[in-house]
């Protein structure tokens, strides 16, 4: 007898089952059953990934839902055909739509709508009751006729076991129904039994020790084999027989969801691919005016063949379809992924790359032999993606498109804190544990460190208990959200594919399977996202037509400029996009791009993969022409030819597994995603193994072997792949390209689009001025809410002027108001004028005053300030002109001193044109022998040093153990150091309480790249209070007077007190640098 | 700074929850403490966490020899509390608050002067020292107004028209202009009754009398204030200075004068009974407290018959409890309590019955019906033969008898961890016996699984 399991839950049964859909595929294979049915509550979630395993494993797998109705009545579902499933999904939409998220509420007439053409399971609760049993003989008899009916039977153990197996027989004698055997499983072994408790324990809050009757009375509800299955219904052998009859009726399986690509973008009269030549041969011509070369030919005509023979046409039709309109609406974009650097998406104007110029072979992306589905992202403007998001909601209708869900799992610390709540440990004792997990998911936890980190000893069983549980809860899901930006589009409805649920955000909805999930069926998704650099280039387009008359585009920027490559070598990159990071900084002199495809590999380089791999010195040294170039094969030669045989995207990673390891590309492809979900401890290995060992015996170097699996496994979580890679280098190479020639237009654009990238307005700005751009200050009489470009007399290049958005807590509201009365050349008299007619309220021109943006009528910040507090909050417009407390005389207010102004600009504009305030303390420092970050690049390698400067960014990389990395600012410029762990461990509270920072160690250069060493940190945040207190100050004078004390109680307190507070004060005016772990 | 920063800063930083309320009844509690100097004090919350209190010590201070030795005093007692205070006397709450805060010298304690001479002294102090929100401090600071000195060379009209009233009147009492109502802490009644005795009491008699008076009176008190103690502390003080302590406490508070005396007697008599009762030359004072009590509405007579007498009878209950609790020690008198645990010795327990929350847990009804009615106290070995692997048991002998099963209910599989999970059997001998038999080990975890009686139906 041929034996399967009918009924198995698993981890998308949130918080319930207890075993991934791909163990439960794999645990079914092991054990011998002739096949699986796979439903979980009220979702199908997890359904693809149970269909992957199962292709994989050659099982046998039935999918549908577990549909519970609100009083508990449970019936599982799986649909005979294709309609079937279509019925049963939007069956669970309606119930999602109509709850809150993350919730399905049912009804009646749903479920017998969705039972229509399936095969249903009711399934009897833990306790037969008589409710239950009436509610049963009711859903039999109301079931539409086309449905299969069973009962599921089973055998939990409970003592009453065949008490039960009779009533159940009772009840179907007369019906359609018929018992069906199952083990209704929960796990796939019985090891899983105390899991499920803590799964419960976490559901409803509770701990193992007050849990009672929630926890499982025994492990019974696990996978057993078919002998076993035999055994247990003993007498009952009809149960087993309708197992067959179950998984004879089922046709339907999830590989009939896919391709079902829209089919309006294709013209009428056209077949799709006629619509898609038509297309690109006309984009063609507009890239090409002089005639398509050779070249371009050849591979056009060879992409089509090739998409022509997967009929991916209706793919590239629909993402040509979405970028044509954001190109009719001026929106920038620019596509990325896979098939985005074909030349017919150079073509379509899907992309700015001429992938000939960067020779990316198509194939290499998209493979007859794997039959994978196109991937294309595109990038939009981040302030203007909501309009594309909108088109598409109407083009297709929003019951075709839908946005794609994320699976948030549990990871390791989240998993090591709920499981230690349940475990009852204490808050400490968690979080002391889950803060020693740092990516344990590779090699397991370190207990010699835990227990130096927390003190706790590792050996207690509770501790180890509770690290196994949450080893295995690692990488269980715990709820479904939405994706940032990945659309499903289908041609049918959409809900008759996959079911539909609410966002936590009003009127968002997002299907329930994720982008793998989507990629496995071969549903098309387009991933519409949002690149803060784009808005920056647009802005600058914008402003090159408007002030300067000069139109560009992302394809019209010259290439290969020589001045360009230039500046990117010397590392001058602030703000520039990817390329402006400290440790991208640091590569650029190194590897001295010169051309576009320099740029792609720079991209790529600094990545955690190739660091990982240890692939990025190798690859300079060939570069810089120190090694020889040379290919551990022939076959690799192809491979890795372009990046001087050193493999440093993805997909080399991969094609190294198919071409040196004998992978197949299915095999080379799972490997890449099991990299990506570390849960899978086990299989890592053994591919890792499989790999190594399959290089070798081939002829490579076990060294070079173990390097690329140590890639692949970095590429996993951070992958970059070349056409990603190139795709950025565009928008790398363009904003380069404006901030050469157009600086004063890449700042104001780049100002505009904050907050965005590595560095704050304040350097941003910095960088401009040493760039020969003139500044000007926010003002009531000049600005917009925006940052905008100002004429200066007798200049051909315009000045920054910067907007009232600089203003922190002033609003876009106000700003309109305020430009609105100033139009037509209409300029206020003063204060009183300005708020009148601008409408604004007393909190507005405080914001005002305090930017200092009040300079056009002839006030200081104080004199503003006090001006604005006096006005009265809504003047009657009958005595506009007589104000309410009669004429009142200026009052004698002290002046504030610069480096107060200073801390003041700072605090509201986060930056200030009128000094930098490490200059007010120069004087000290070079008294002191510090010196200035400018007197760093004259210095001679190996030399102590002093430095002082405002900390702008912390940086401590996984990928450099436990090295952290600190960017200084002072007047002159910026400063590297490096800190190491010893250091830092010494200086912790230094190092990172610190804004404003002394550093004191060894000066090294490398390759034109400077840091420092540092040996000592000093906080010198106090030092900052004096910036805003002068030396007329109390704090000061209180200090001083203090030291003349009687010391019978700690002379501290006093100084401590009044200095803490001037203190506070003062270092809040300075932002947070930006802090990365 | 976020809690994860200071962490981040102090990995073994210390944390602990911030409790304003019990900050402020610490506040309070100090306050009371501090009527040592002036029956007129209260505490003050101030701004951003701050604490203060305000004393007025018209009249007092020439009880501690001036002004100075008094607020000198009061910064030396604050410190052998382990507390840091600064103490600043001046013409009006305003004013000692600005000064005690942040003029230097207050650290010994501060007597300011009047008039000009104090605002001098106020006016070389931070404008924080106004006490007032700090919106409006920071503001004065943008403006330059750093001092109280400067702000008060502003026109009060110009003040008021940009910051409000507020800071004028904070101006004021800050430079000894206005005068400023405190609103003192009253003083807490200790629940406590004594009875002084003009003979030294020598006999447990006479001791119990003078119990029961006290016990009487003290419920009289407590029902002047509705309210009902679980515990009343005697004290007997004997004359040569040792002070004997007994304590009768209740499962629930009440203030009745019969129950307590016969509890406070009890106690007595077991004392007496135990340890021995060493009364010396005699007691001369009885004490009676209450150190906890709560509130306790008076109770409305239950007018339906069934009602109230399952209330008496509860309340009989209770009070046959608490007089065996009181005789025989609180954790001797138990109860039955059941357990939500599947491992069946485990799903009961003994609590103290005085114990404060009973927990009613709920054994779920099915359940109930598969066990059996009597559970034996320990699990007791039998031999038996069974089916394999996991069939129910032919035969069995148990104390030397040998049963034979006509039918058998089961198997309930417990899982008690790996080798000792349990399979439980109802059976029904041959003679019409019913036992809860399990066996232990499950097949293919334990080779020869061991089998147990666990029960019997009555």
């Amino acid at each position: 007898m041929r034996i399967f399991e009918p009924l198995a839950t698993t981890s998308f049964s949130f918080l319930k089952g207890a075993s991934q859909p791909d163990e439960m595929v794999w645990a079914a294979h092991g054990l011998g059953l002739q096949g699986l049915g796979v439903a979980d509550i009220n979702t199908v979630a997890g359904v693809v990934r149970a269909h992957v395993a199962a292709k994989e494993a050659g099982l046998r797998l039935i999918v549908g839902a577990r549909l519970v109705e609100p009083d508990g009545f449970e019936t599982v579902l799986y649909p005979k055909d294709r309609a079937a499933w279509g019925r049963l999904t939007r069956c669970l939409t309606r119930g999602n739509r109509r709850s809150r998220k993350g919730s399905c509420t049912l009804e009646k007439a749903d479920l017998l709508e969705a039972m229509d053409g399936a095969c249903a399971i009711l399934v009897p609760p833990p306790i037969l009751t008589q409710a239950w049993l009436d509610k049963a003989q009711t859903h039999l008899s109301d079931a539409p006729l086309t449905a299969d009916l069973y009962l599921a039977a089973t055998r939990p153990f409970d003592g009453t076991d065949f008490q039960r197996l009779a009533a159940l027989v009772s009840l179907v004698q007369g019906t359609r129904a018929r018992l069906i055997a199952t083990m209704d499983a929960l796990f796939h072994t019985p090891d899983r039994r105390l899991l499920a408790d803590v799964l419960a324990c976490i559901r409803t809050k509770t701990t193992l020790e007050a849990a009672g009757y929630l926890r499982l009375q025994n492990s019974e509800k696990c996978l057993k084999p078919p002998e076993e299955i035999i055994r247990l219904f003993k007498g009952f052998e009809d149960c087993l027989q309708a197992q067959q009859k179950l998984f004879d009726a089922i046709t339907f399986s999830l590989d009939q969801l896919a391709y079902e690509y829209p089919d309006e973008v294709v013209a009428r009269g056209e077949t799709p691919m006629d619509s898609l030549i038509r297309l690109s041969e006309l984009g063609a011509q507009g890239r090409y005016p002089d005639g398509v070369p050779e070249r371009v030919r050849a591979a056009l005509d060879h992409e089509y063949a090739l998409i022509a023979e997967l009929s991916y046409a209706p793919y590239f039709l629909t993402v040509y379809d979405i970028v044509a309109f954001a190109r009719s609406r001026g929106i920038v974009c620019q596509g990325r992924g896979s098939a985005a650097n074909s030349v017919v998406c150079y073509c379509l104007g899907i992309t700015a790359v001429d992938p000939i110029r960067v020779d990316l072979l198509f194939e290499r992306f998209i493979s007859a032999e794997r039959r994978e589905p196109p991937d294309i992202d595109v990038d939009f403007e981040h302030e203007r993606r909501e309009e594309v998001i909108q088109y598409i909601y109407d083009k297709f209708g929003r019951h075709r498109a839908g946005i794609a869900g994320v699976v948030i799992s549990y990871r390791g610390r989240s998993s090591l804190r709920e499981v230690g709540k349940v475990m009852g440990l204490s808050g400490d004792t968690q979080e002391a544990l889950a803060k020693s997990v740092w990516g344990w998911g590779r090699g397991g936890v370190d207990a010699a460190l835990i227990h130096k980190m927390t003190g706790l000893d590792i050996t207690t069983p509770v501790i180890t208990q509770t690290l196994e549980l949450a080893r295995t809860l690692h990488g269980f899901p715990r709820h479904l959200s939405q994706h940032v930006g990945g659309f499903v589009i289908t041609r049918g409805p959409l809900d008759e594919v996959v079911p539909i649920g609410n966002a936590a955000m009003p009127d968002r909805t997002f299907v329930e399977w994720d982008k793998d999930d989507l990629d496995a069926l071969g549903i098309l998704k387009i991933d519409v996202l949002a690149l803060g650099m784009l808005t920056c280039v647009a802005r600058a387009f914008e402003f090159l037509e408007h002030d300067y008359g000069v139109r560009l585009g992302l394809a019209d920027i010259p290439a290969e400029d020589p001045a360009v490559y230039d500046m990117i070598c010397a590392a001058d990159t602030v703000g520039v996009f990817q390329i402006e990071s400290r440790a991208q900084m640091s590569m650029l002199p190194r590897l001295r791009p010169r051309t576009f495809y320099d740029l792609v590999i720079e991209v790529a380089i600094v990545r955690p993969g190739p660091i990982q791999g240890d692939m990025v010195h190798p690859y300079l040294r060939r570069r810089q022409g120190q090694e020889k170039v040379t290919f551990p094969s022939k076959a690799l030669e192809e491979v890795l030819g372009k990046t001087l045989g050193v493999p440093l995207f993805q997909e080399q990673a991969m094609r190294i597994a198919i071409v040196a390891a004998g992978f197949t590309p299915s095999e080379a492809d799972r490997l890449r995603r099991a990299m990506a979900t570390f849960r899978k401890v086990g299989i890592i290995h053994e591919f890792g193994k499989r790999l190594v060992d399959g290089m070798v015996a081939n002829g490579y170097e076990q060294d070079f072997a173990e390097r690329c699996f140590r890639q692949i496994e970095g590429f996993g979580e951070y992958g970059f792949p070349e056409s990603h890679a190139a795709s950025f280098a565009l928008i790398v190479y363009v904003s380069a390209w404006l901030k050469k020639h157009w600086p004063e237009v890449f700042l104001a654009a780049i100002l505009n689009a904050q907050p965005m990238g590595f560095y704050a307005s304040a350097q941003l700005v910095r960088d401009a001025k040493e760039h020969g751009v003139e500044v000007l200050p926010p003002d009531v009489g000049f600005s917009d809410w925006d940052n905008v470009l100002e004429a200066r007399p007798g200049q051909t290049r315009k000045a920054v002027r910067l907007g009232l958005r600089e203003i922190k807590g002033f609003k876009e509201a106000d700003a309109a108001r305020l430009v609105a009365a100033r139009a037509g050349g209409a300029r206020f008299l003063d204060a009183e004028d300005l708020k009148r007619r601008a409408r604004l309220n007393g909190r507005a021109m405080d914001l005002l005053s305090d930017g200092d943006a009040m300079g056009s009528l002839n006030l200081d910040r104080r004199q503003a300030l006090w001006r604005a507090k006096g006005l009265a909050e809504h003047a009657l417009p009958l005595f506009e002109h007589a104000s309410e407390y009669g004429p009142e005389v200026d009052p004698a207010l002290p002046e504030m001193p610069l480096s107060e102004q200073v801390v003041h600009d700072y605090a509201r504009l986060r930056l200030s044109l009128k000094a930098h305030p490490v200059s007010f303390f120069r004087a000290e420092l070079t008294e002191k022998r510090f010196v200035t970050s400018q007197a760093l690049k004259t210095a001679p390698n190996g030399v102590r040093v002093d430095i002082a400067g405002l900390v702008l960014v912390r940086q401590k990389p996984g990928t450099a153990k436990g090295v952290l990395f600190v960017t200084l600012e002072d007047e002159e410029g910026s400063a590297n150091v490096i800190v190491w762990p010893k250091i830092f461990e010494r200086f912790r509270r230094e190092t990172l309480a610190a804004k404003f920072m002394g550093i004191r160690g060894r000066l090294q250069r490398e390759h034109g790249v400077i840091h420092v060493i540092a040996d000592r940190v000093t906080n010198l945040n106090p030092r900052l209070a004096e910036l805003s207190d002068g030396s007329q100050g109390f704090t000061q004078a209180l200090a001083r007077a203090d030291e003349h004390q009687s010391p019978r109680e700690d002379p501290k307190l006093t100084q401590a007190n009044n200095h803490s507070l001037a203190q506070q004060r003062t270092t809040r005016a300075f932002a947070n640098s930006r802090d990365f772990h | 700074m976020m809690l994860a920063g200071a962490k981040a800063l102090v990995p073994d930083i210390c944390v602990a929850d911030s409790d304003p309320v019990g900050e402020g009844e610490d506040l309070i509690a100090l306050a009371r403490w501090a009527m040592r100097w002036s029956p007129y004090c209260a505490p003050v919350k101030g701004l951003e966490g701050t604490h203060a209190l305000f004393l007025d010590i018209t009249g007092c201070a020439h009880l501690f020899g001036g002004e100075a030795a008094m607020l000198a005093d009061m910064v030396i007692k604050m410190r052998a509390l382990g507390l840091t205070a600064r103490a600043a006397c001046a013409a009006t709450p305003g004013a000692a608050f600005a000064l005690a805060r942040f003029a230097p010298e207050a650290r010994n304690g501060l007597s300011a002067p009047d008039g000009a001479a104090l605002r001098a002294l106020v006016g070389a102090l931070p404008v924080e020292a106004l006490r007032l929100p700090s919106g409006t401090t920071t503001g004065l600071r943008a403006l330059g107004l750093k001092t109280i000195g400067q702000v008060a060379t502003q026109s009060s009209a110009a003040l008021a028209r940009r910051f409000g009233i507020d800071l004028v009147r904070a101006l004021d009492r800050a430079r000894g202009l206005e005068e400023e109502a405190i609103d003192p802490v009253a003083e807490i009644i200790p629940r406590r009754i004594r009875l002084r005795l003009a003979e030294p009491l020598m006999t447990r008699q006479g001791l119990e009398l003078a119990g029961a008076k006290a016990a009487g009176e003290m419920c009289t008190l407590l029902d002047s204030y509705n309210e009902g103690a679980r515990r009343l502390v005697l004290n007997l003080y004997r004359v040569d200075g040792v002070v004997l302590q007994l304590v009768g406490g209740s499962g629930r508070a009440h203030r009745d004068a019969v129950l307590w005396t016969k509890v406070l007697c009890e106690r007595i008599e077991a004392e007496a009974n135990g340890a021995g009762l060493d009364l010396g030359f005699g007691v001369d004072l009885v004490e009676v407290c209450a150190p906890v009590v709560e509130v306790l509405e008076g109770q409305v007579m239950d007018l339906d018959p069934v009602a109230a007498a399952a209330l008496a009878s509860a309340d009989a209950l209770h009070r046959l409890a608490d007089r065996l609790s009181a005789r025989l020690g609180v954790g001797r008198v138990t109860r039955m309590e059941a357990v939500a645990h599947w491992v069946p010795e485990q799903a009961v327990r003994q609590v103290a019955v005085a114990d404060r929350h009973p927990q009613v847990s709920h054994f779920p009804e099915a359940l109930a019906a598969r066990r059996p009615a009597l559970l034996l106290e320990r699990a007791e070995p039998i031999d038996a033969i069974a089916e394999v692997p996991d069939g129910p048991p032919r035969l069995f002998r148990w104390r030397a008898l040998a049963f034979k099963v006509a039918c058998a209910e089961g198997p309930e599989r417990i899982a008690c961890g790996e080798a000792h999970d349990r399979d439980y059997y109802r059976i029904e001998t041959s003679e019409g016996r019913r036992f809860w038999l399990y066996r232990q080990g499950l097949p293919g975890k334990v080779d020869h699984p061991k089998w147990y009686v666990h029960g019997s139906a009555a």
